[in-house]
Parts: C-alpha cells; sequence; structure tokens
C-alpha cells in the first residue's frame, strides 16, 4: 500500500506522525484535534485529510513510525553492547547479575544521559498506552492497532535472541514471548516513572536487567 | 440533623466521585471537564465545586477509593483461591503451574466481583481507569503526592500475596517479591489491554491467564520435589 505514494507523501505522513506522538504523549488521544496536530506538524488540515481520512486512520501510520524507530534503537543498542565486549575482554567469562545490569546500562544507554534534556522514552511509551487505550474503547481502530503493536515484536525478538548471544546465552522462551514480555515491562516501567517524576530508563534498568535473567539461560 | 447533613454530603460525593470513575475511564482524564462529570452524576457545578475544588482534587479522592478498592480485591482473591483448593484438595497433587492455572480462575473471579451496585466495576472500566489515573500522574505533577501511596498501596498487597499463594502451589520465588510482582503486574496489564480487545467468548478472566502464567514461569520454578510440569 505505501510502496505506491511518493516519497514526498511518505515524509508528510510521517511528519503528521511524529507530531501526533507528541501531542498524544502530552495530552492524550482525546484531547488532541486534527488541528493541533497539523499545527504541530506544519501543515494545513487539507495536506492532513489528503493523506488520512480520520484522526484514527493516523494511528497506523504512528505504529509505523514507532516500528522504525525501535528497529534502529536495537541496532544501536547492540552496537553498544558489543562494543563493550570487545573493548573489555573476559566479561562474558564471568556471567551473571553483574554481567546483565552492565550489558542493561550499555543497552539503555544510562551513562550517556544527559539529565537536562527532556526523557527520550516519554513520548514513545506514553503514545504506546494512549493506542493500546484507544484500541480498546474503539473496536474500529483494534485492527490496526494489533497489527502494529505485533510488528514490534519482530524486530525486538530477534534484538534479544542476538543480545543472548553476544552474552553467551540462549532464549529461554519463544523470541516473540521476550518481546512481548519487555513490552510490557517498558509500558509499566514508564508510567511508574512518569508518574513519580522519575526518568524511564533509571526506573526501567533493573527491571530490565530481571527481565534479561529470566528470558534468557547459559548456553550449555 | 447536622448529621443528616452530613450524609447527604457525603452521597453527593459519592455520587459525583463514581461519575468521574466513569467519564474518566470513557475518555481519559485529561479530555474529560468537570462539566461531563457533573452531568453524568446529575449535579450542578455548584456542587462539585463546593465538594471538590478541582479535578486534581476528585482524583485525590478517587485514588485513596481505587487503593481501598484494590486493597479488598486482593484480600477476595486469596480468600478465593485458598476457598477453591480447600474445597478439592485433590487438585493439590498436580504439578505447580496447572494448580495455579485452576486456582487462577476463583481468584480473578472474586477480584473483579464488587457486590456494591453503585460502582460500575466492570474489567474495561478498572483496566482504563488504572491506566488513566498513571497517565494523568504523568502529565500533570500536582497528583503525583497523591498517586505515590496509591502506587505503593496497589504494589504491597500484592507481593505479600505472591508468598501464601506460590507456596501453595509448590513454586519458590526466582527473584525478590518486588521484583516479581513488577513482572506480573506488567504482564497482567498488557494481557488485560489485550483481552478487552478482542472480544473472547470465554471472558476477561480466561483470557488474561496464559499472560499471567508466562510471567509466573519466569520468575518462579518448582520448588525440589514438587517437579511436576514446569
Amino acid at each position: 500500500m505505501s510502496e505506491s505514494l511518493s516519497p514526498r507523501r511518505l515524509r508528510t505522513r510521517r511528519r503528521l506522525a511524529q507530531a501526533a506522538i507528541e501531542l498524544y504523549a502530552e495530552a492524550g488521544i482525546a484531547a488532541s484535534t486534527v488541528e493541533t496536530i497539523c499545527e504541530r506538524a506544519g501543515f494545513s488540515r487539507g495536506a492532513f485529510y489528503a493523506n488520512f481520512p480520520t484522526k484514527e486512520a493516523l494511528s497506523a501510520e504512528i505504529l509505523a513510525a514507532l516500528h522504525e524507530a525501535l528497529s534502529d534503537w536495537t541496532k544501536r543498542a547492540l552496537a553498544r553492547v558489543r562494543d563493550d565486549l570487545t573493548t573489555t575482554p573476559n566479561l562474558t567469562t564471568q556471567p551473571g547479575p553483574d554481567l546483565l545490569d552492565r550489558t542493561t546500562r550499555r543497552v539503555l544507554n544510562l551513562d550517556a544521559i544527559d539529565p537536562s534534556s527532556p526523557d527520550p522514552w516519554s513520548h514513545a511509551s506514553l503514545t504506546l498506552i494512549e493506542l493500546s487505550l484507544q484500541a480498546v474503547r474503539d473496536p474500529s481502530v483494534r485492527e490496526a492497532y494489533r497489527a502494529g503493536r505485533g510488528a514490534l515484536l519482530d524486530p525486538l525478538g530477534s534484538f534479544l535472541e542476538q543480545l543472548a548471544q553476544l552474552l553467551g546465552r540462549r532464549l529461554s522462551v519463544s523470541p516473540e514471548m521476550a518481546a512481548g514480555a519487555l513490552i510490557a515491562v517498558f509500558l509499566a516501567a514508564s508510567r511508574s516513572a512518569l508518574a513519580a517524576g522519575d526518568r524511564v530508563a533509571d526506573t526501567l534498568a533493573p527491571r530490565v536487567a530481571v527481565l534479561l535473567g529470566r528470558v534468557t539461560a547459559p548456553l550449555a | 440533623m447536622a448529621e443528616r447533613g452530613t450524609r447527604r454530603r457525603d452521597e453527593t460525593r459519592a455520587r459525583l466521585v463514581a461519575a468521574a470513575a466513569e467519564v474518566f475511564a470513557e475518555q481519559g482524564i485529561t479530555a474529560s471537564t468537570i462539566e461531563q462529570v457533573c452531568e453524568r452524576a446529575g449535579y450542578s457545578r455548584g456542587a462539585f465545586y463546593s465538594n471538590f475544588g478541582s479535578k486534581i482534587a476528585i482524583c485525590e479522592e478517587l485514588l485513596v477509593i481505587e487503593r481501598g478498592f484494590y486493597a479488598d480485591a486482593f484480600r477476595r482473591g486469596a480468600a478465593a483461591f485458598t476457598r477453591y483448593f480447600a474445597a478439592h484438595p485433590e487438585l493439590l497433587a498436580l504439578g505447580p503451574y496447572e494448580i495455579l492455572e485452576r486456582g487462577l480462575v476463583p481468584l480473578l473471579g472474586a477480584f473483579v466481583a464488587v457486590e456494591d451496585d453503585e460502582r460500575a466495576a466492570t474489567p474495561t472500566n478498572l483496566s482504563l481507569l488504572y491506566t488513566e489515573l498513571g497517565l494523568y500522574a504523568a502529565r500533570e505533577p500536582g497528583i503525583r503526592p497523591a498517586y505515590a501511596p496509591y502506587a505503593e498501596g496497589m504494589s504491597e498487597p500484592f507481593e505479600q500475596l505472591l508468598g501464601p499463594l506460590f507456596a501453595l502451589a509448590g513454586l519458590r520465588l526466582m527473584v525478590s517479591g518486588t521484583e516479581a510482582a513488577e513482572l506480573i503486574t506488567a504482564l497482567y496489564e498488557e494481557a488485560t489491554r489485550d483481552a478487552l480487545m478482542s472480544e473472547t467468548a470465554e471472558g476477561v478472566v480466561a483470557a488474561v491467564i496464559p499472560g499471567l502464567l508466562l510471567a509466573i514461569r519466569l520468575v518462579t520454578e518448582p520448588l525440589p520435589g514438587r517437579g511436576g510440569t514446569s
């Protein structure tokens, strides 16, 4: 479907989705209108309706944008862990909680966080929660939500598989199950962090380390 | 006389809070207005403002009520679980995860069952409201001091429930109680939203059990000698 769209049109759609991700996170879907989304994206309402018949139709594009961001992120996260393992030899000879904690720090890039900058996770997590609530309330958007949300499991599942391999471990459940558990932990940790005024990564890190320890097992 | 006035005032407050819970669950807290809450409760804005100063104030009351509701729900769930196996002791010969699979049905059933007819406690409303309160706290710093004890009040009874539950089933925790509670809650919430979207014939309770069992398997192992099917 999207293959037939011109690059310019794809950019317009993606920019509208990016604006909606910000607004949905800040104010919620119900409080965001097509008008405020257009204003944030710098487009006219005409440009919006040329691409999406309704605000609800934008949700699939938002999930596609999140999928792309997640795929890019998993590549960077794996590269950080790989770098760490090459520059510090013998790390995997002492597997255990320390290695998982260290890996989680690299995965979430905890050491590079600038406390004065906005939380890089808050928009994605709040918007994902908003989209899930929208799908609970509105049967007409469920199919698009389930497809888009299901697609997130692929990059995340293969990320977890590769991560386990780097650590000399293997997944002890299917990649889809491990990925689903990671998304669930991400959403719950984000919500409790943001509701307490904390940074997502700080609350998330220990929970991801625990999850990694339980969805993976030593190779032998 | 003063007493009757107080009772009427309590009723007004209770009806406003119940209406707020419904409206908030339906459309989110940020998008809801005081007018909509008043309309649902059948009161004027004057009645609202003489009881609550703001949307934050009514949310504070809602958080206290929800915390109490969950404390009761956890108690009801634990009691239903114990009662079930007291009535069916032969089931305790099953493997640990099969025991839990059976026991979770009465437990979750008792969790969402409320005798109080004032309150429309459907699983959909509960799940939506719970999530909306978290989103509201993420966006509105003014509610955070009231949200923190609520969040604690949600996780504490759950952590306490896990020990006896797993001991009865023949499981031991492989992570701390807090870590287990966090992981199980996270997967339970996702499974609940998933179940609410799928309109399964067998109902929400049955639909969340596989997700819940996966979470439990991740954080436990069978006690020695209670192997069963793991």
